[in-house]
């Protein structure tokens, strides 16, 4: 065997950042560096070590596929790099097996084939090692308890937003919008039903959404979470923040004014160093302290920041400062300026301008009036001369010394004035000029305006192609929703999914279903259920899953229908099974302990039964659920809790379990007798046996639809049947013996009773046939020596089918006679009825078969004296 | 990807197999020292031993569990040249036996070679319980069940599959082959897990690279041969779980360290009266790792969006598809220790 090559190792990828979901970067050539390199962000990055060029002689073939994707490395290690040929002479390979629930991967040190596949293969070195003895366990990932407290919380959220949009479409009613719907009642003209939804659901829409970022916002402050998971929520809260702003409008229509809000967001995303607001606003108390502020390096560049980000007020103050300036003009503009911010109109303030227009007007009126006083100032100056002092006399003062001060000055002119090209010039990212945009430039921007508006700023400020979270932003931003959603995706999973899911119901994700098979939100709905269905807290969220899956799409209804399959039916906290309680006491003491114990399991295991049950119903998967219950039903025979069983092989619409629980109790009539019998049948819920017939007759109707209609006729025949024998059982036990012999001709004459039981019926006559009195008429005596001749003529052909049962029961009499000193054995049923019933199939099914037949003998003349006593003194007598 | 935890097996020789049960909840292990071991699940996520027991006679070699709707059973082969099914005692069985290893329920003795692969079929009401397996001799055998007790098991199909048609000259040739060229070949079988395809199946045998689709009922015929464009035999095959989809997806693994993933699209229209039947088709939509070392294992998560592989150099490999349906390597693992830096 050739050596395989070495797939280049890079150094251990901390497990802190590469345990945390996410997609993997492989995803994307593109390799994102942020500006501040966080823990997280250093994941994005593909693991340049991996081309480390530690480059073996024997590597060989593309292995390019493991570029950029991180390495784990399992703990403890196998081989080191300098054992590894060693290790793999030895005939050690690798193999790993994936659990079907949850994604863990199981992985462990194998054997590789020999020379002859006939052969075991065998180690050169027979020393098994500790890692030889292991099995390694990997996850894709882990989620934080806030974290999975996060997607728990937001999948009510998601649930909700489901029903709110669904609820909202108004389907036309029939025979109106005649068009709409075809002769069959099927809908086919949607038309119209799938535009936006209406400015109400968009409000409601809204609200669910900033709920949403309210949880996001509690895993950004949640204790004692990594660093890197907390700046990676940060950055998912930012952009699912703005998307709520800009797609989610308050009004529902989208026709607010944007400026305001959009400057907060920014404000809040980049806080800058320089917030004023801010109570550690260390740079402008640096500032103020100094006697004369303006001659502080930062004092222009602050006021500058403080107007892009709409702290007008501080602005103002800063420049107020200025009329302590011994130079007039400078003191005189500064007062200007200063004055004319302190009153610079702000849509917020909803007092002063209640209607949009009303603010509109008095941003007009005021860049109007500022533009007036301003000239007034200027008084015709050129440019290089507004702060020359035009003292008496018309000397020209100091005014050289201050001339330079007037391109600052022009510079806050012009972004008071809102000049484009000085705010492009000015800002210090695209973010910080699409938020000065609406609060400078163009006071009146709507959401409409925005693409347009960001894709000038991006053209001068392009986005940093290097920051994830950045280009989502301008993505948003530039109306680039599919875009923005992919690279959503590259981001956070939960975050692709619920904000493709959002602008997937206001219809704004083009639909590209010729080159793929289905749609970006149900795709990343579906990249969702993945994470949470692959990683080792997944049962917690099985509900989640399920509700996730069916809102997926086609696929997802179809992973849905697998996914429920799988579902633990056990309870969450697992009631492990103990078979050393069971076996540590004797078989007589343990009754009543086991029954309570399991008595309790069983309760358990039907509290999670019963919420699949209702998932089942809620998401319409009842041949899912028929399946589950037939499972079910089968764990419980197995435990013996028939009359659980019945149920659910009732609601898995079994019939053929049905009969099989049937067969099984009338089978412990031959191998553990009457009393386990009894037991066994009360156990049955009364309501089954009752209505049984009816239930059955109504599910015989579906059935016979579908041509099913014999098996279940033999199901419900063999319940009947159960009830009838019990019936007579009692009757017998409590000495009504007239009745106990009608009950059993009527058995064997409606044609309830199994074939194989008939034999067993007859000898069970044979006391009531040598009762005293006569218990049979002649008529019934009749039809049992009928049945007899058939059971005598039919089983030289068929000896098991006919009497295998009787002669197991008559060997097991004989037996139970020979070993009466342990009657117990035969009550608690201790003895599995498989196990017993070969035992007493091989020991001898001739000799019962034979003893059988000696026995049917004696019915025969049982029968036979009856009938003539039945003839003779009976009423029915013919004489 | 992260470890989450480490099981010492306690096998007195390494393990040979491992497999989960449809739960998620048990694993169960196989190993050359000839035992089966069963695990469960606590609630801490841990795995605990719940019994063991030796199987048979010589290194076991792999193991499979059935479907719960047939209960619980595991079969398990060996190169004892026998299978055994193996069915979980019941609660009162268990009070009986001191340990409670899980009760025989048929030993298949029809191989004439070690029997590479077992595998239990899906779900299927119309057939029962189905049981697949092949061994050295080339041969897939088909054993099935009716019987609820599970006491009775025959052989329903017994197929030879190099000369199984449509086949390669080379392919049926290979039946007589020496026990050194058998030293490069390798058997396997993978069961279309959806229930209603539940007659499907794909098997490789010896040193032929092909994978043959095989529909058992009513005569086991091969629909579709799948030829990878090298001749390096397989090692190991899986179907994944296809979750609705119009198509099916097949991954395979070789010695020369190749891992392909198959897309395999049935019949759009079957069995239309006039009109040529369509056919089965195959495209290999993924190929990777070509030249490297022979591939241990492949398999698939339950939506089929993942498959792990595993490979003689200790490494795991995870790949999921894109939006596109572009296969990509998603992370791996490696078992050798990380260099120091």
């Amino acid at each position: 065997m050739s050596p395989g090559p070495s797939y280049a190792m890079g150094p251990p990828v901390n497990p802190s950042y590469s345990s945390f979901p996410r997609r993997f970067s492989s995803s994307n050539p593109l390799a994102y560096a942020p500006k501040t390199p966080t823990n997280l962000s250093k994941s994005f990055a593909p693991s340049s070590s991996t081309a480390d060029g530690s480059s073996d002689d024997d590597m060989t073939g593309p292995l390019d596929l493991d570029d950029n994707v991180e390495t784990y490395y399992l703990k403890p290690p196998t081989f080191s790099k300098k054992t590894k040929k060693e290790w793999k002479k030895s005939g050690r390979g690798m193999m790993a097996a994936v659990s079907p629930t949850g994604g863990e991967v199981a992985i462990w040190v194998t054997k590789k084939t020999g020379d002859d596949p006939n052969k075991p293969s065998s180690l050169s070195d027979s020393r098994i090692s500790m890692p030889d003895r292991t099995v390694y366990f990997a996850s894709h990932t882990s989620i934080p308890n806030p974290v999975v407290t996060l997607y728990t919380e937001s999948y009510t959220l998601f649930t909700s937003l489901q029903r709110i949009v669904a609820s909202a479409i108004r389907l036309p009613s029939i025979g109106v919008g005649a068009e709409a719907w075809d002769k069959k009642g099927n809908l086919i003209g949607v038309e119209g039903l799938m535009g936006p939804p209406a400015a109400e659901t968009i409000g409601h829409m809204r609200r669910l959404g900033m709920m949403y970022v309210e949880e996001l916002a509690k895993v950004r402050e949640a204790e004692g979470l990594d660093m890197a998971v907390k700046s990676h929520f940060s950055a998912v809260f930012y952009v699912l923040q703005l998307a709520v702003i800009l797609y989610l409008p308050p009004d529902g229509r989208g026709e607010g004014l944007l400026g305001e809000e959009l400057l907060d967001w920014v404000n809040d995303v980049d806080p800058g160093k320089l917030t004023p607001v801010a109570p550690d606003n260390i740079q402008g108390q640096e500032i103020m302290q100094v006697k004369e502020p303006w001659s502080h390096p930062s004092f222009w560049p602050y006021i500058i920041r403080c107007i892009l980000r709409g702290f007008h007020l501080p602005a103002s103050s800063f420049l107020r400062t200025l009329s302590s300036h011994r130079h007039p003009p400078i003191s005189k503009l500064g007062m200007l300026l200063s004055t004319h911010l302190s009153l610079f109109p702000r849509s917020h303030n909803t007092a002063a301008y209640p209607l949009d227009h009303q603010f509109l007007t008095a941003h007009r009126k005021w860049v109007g009036r500022f533009k007036a006083e301003l000239a007034a100032f200027i008084g015709g100056r050129p440019k290089g001369q507004w702060l020359e002092e035009s003292l008496p006399g018309g000397s020209m003062g100091e005014t050289g010394k201050w001339t330079s001060n007037e391109r600052d000055f022009r510079t806050v002119i012009d972004l008071m004035e809102g000049k484009p090209e000085r705010v492009l010039e000015e800002s210090a990212d695209w973010r910080e000029a699409v938020g000065a945009w609406g609060i400078l430039v163009d006071v009146g921007l709507r959401r409409d305006d925005l693409p347009l508006v960001t894709d000038r700023i991006l053209a001068r400020i392009p986005a940093d192609s290097t920051v994830l979270d950045d280009n989502i932003q301008a993505s948003l931003c530039s109306g680039d929703i599919v875009k923005a959603l992919t690279s959503c995706h590259e981001l956070d999973v939960w975050l692709a999914a619920h904000l493709s899911d959002i602008f997937d119901k206001l219809v704004m994700i083009p639909d590209d279903e010729e080159r793929f098979d289905m749609s970006l939100r149900d795709y990343f709905l579906l990249e969702y259920t993945d994470l949470l269905q692959n990683n080792p807290k997944h049962l917690a969220f099985w509900r989640i899953i399920a509700d996730y899956l069916s809102a997926a799409g086609d696929e997802g209804r179809c992973r849905l229908r697998e996914f429920i399959l799988h579902v633990s039916l056990d309870s969450d906290v697992s009631p492990s099974q103990k078979p050393d309680s069971h076996s540590s006491t004797a078989p007589t003491a343990q009754a009543d302990g086991m029954q309570v114990e399991e008595v309790d399991a069983v309760e358990e295991h039907l509290r999670k039964c019963a919420e699949i049950k209702e998932a089942c119903v809620e998401l319409k998967l009842e041949e899912e659920w028929r399946i589950i219950s037939g499972i079910l039903a089968d764990r419980l025979m197995r435990k013996k809790e028939f009359g659980l069983a019945a149920t659910m092989c009732l609601q898995a619409e079994d019939g053929g379990s049905l009969s099989r629980i049937a067969e099984i109790i009338l089978d412990t009539y031959i191998t553990d007798g009457e009393e386990e019998f009894l037991r066994l049948v009360d156990t049955l819920p009364p309501s089954l046996l009752n209505d049984a017939p009816l239930a059955l007759k109504g599910l015989d109707d579906d059935y016979e639809l579908n041509g099913g209609g014999l098996a279940v006729s033999v199901f419900a025949s063999r319940l009947m049947f159960l009830a009838e024998f019990r019936d007579y059982l009692l009757f017998f036990g409590q000495g009504v013996r007239d009745q106990a012999a009608s009950r059993l001709v009527g058995l064997l004459t409606s044609g309830i009773a199994p074939i194989r039981f008939w034999a067993v019926l007859l000898v069970e006559a044979i006391p009531l046939l040598e009762d005293s009195e006569i218990l049979f008429t002649s008529n019934d005596t009749f039809e049992l020596l009928r049945v007899l001749e058939e059971i005598t003529s039919n089983s030289t052909y068929a000896p098991t089918e006919y009497l295998a049962q009787l002669g197991q029961l008559l060997l097991r009499r004989s037996s139970d006679t020979k070993l009466s000193g342990k009657p117990t054995t035969e009550m608690n049923g201790s003895l599995d009825k498989s196990v017993k019933g070969v035992m007493v199939k091989t020991q001898g099914s001739e000799n019962g078969i034979s003893l059988a037949i000696r026995k049917l003998e004696e019915a025969r003349l049982a029968l036979a004296r009856n009938l003539a006593r039945a003839l003779v003194v009976g009423f029915d007598a013919p004489f | 990807m992260q470890q989450t935890s480490l099981l010492a097996h306690r096998h007195a020789d390494l393990i040979t197999h491992l497999t989960y049960d449809f739960y998620g909840e048990r694993l169960a292990t196989c190993s050359a020292d000839q035992k089966i071991k069963l695990f469960h699940r606590s609630s801490e996520g841990t795995w605990d031993l719940e019994t063991e027991w030796k199987a048979h006679d010589a290194p076991i070699i792999k193991l499979s569990f059935a479907h719960p709707s047939h209960g619980s059973l595991l079969a398990s082969c060996s190169h004892d040249r026998t299978i055994r099914i193996w069915e979980e005692p019941s609660p009162s069985q268990v009070a009986q036996a001191k340990d409670g290893r899980w009760v025989e329920r048929g030993v298949l003795t029809d191989a004439k070679g070690s029997v590479k692969a077992v595998e239990f079929g899906p779900s299927s009401p119309n057939y029962g319980l189905r049981l697949a397996s092949i061994a050295t001799d080339s041969y897939l055998r088909i054993h099935s069940s009716l019987d609820p007790s599970l006491n009775d098991w025959s052989l329903s199909h017994d197929i030879h599959i190099p000369s199984l048609l449509p086949s390669s000259p080379e392919e049926s040739q290979a039946d007589g082959a020496s026990t050194n060229e058998l030293a490069f070949g390798g058997w396997g079988l993978s069961w279309c897990k959806e229930r209603w395809w539940g007659n499907i199946i794909a098997v490789f045998a010896g040193t032929s690279p092909v994978v043959k689709i095989i529909i058992l009922d009513p005569t086991p015929t091969c629909v579709l041969r799948i030829t990878p464009p090298s001749t390096s035999s397989l090692t190991s095959l899986s179907w994944a779980p296809s979750c609705g989809r119009s198509y099916h997806l097949l991954a395979t693994g070789a010695r020369d360290g190749t891992v392909r993933i198959w897309r395999v699209d049935p019949p759009e229209s079957d069995g239309e009266p006039n009109g040529r039947k369509d056919e089965w088709k195959c495209e290999c939509v993924g190929e990777f790792g070509r030249g490297g070392a022979r591939v241990g294992m492949v398999d698939w998560n339950l939506a089929g969006t993942m498959l792990t592989t595993s490979d003689d150099d200790g490494v795991i490999r995870i790949f999921k598809p894109t939006y596109a349906k572009t296969w990509k390597l998603l992370g791996k693992l490696t078992a050798e220790e990380p260099e120091e830096t």
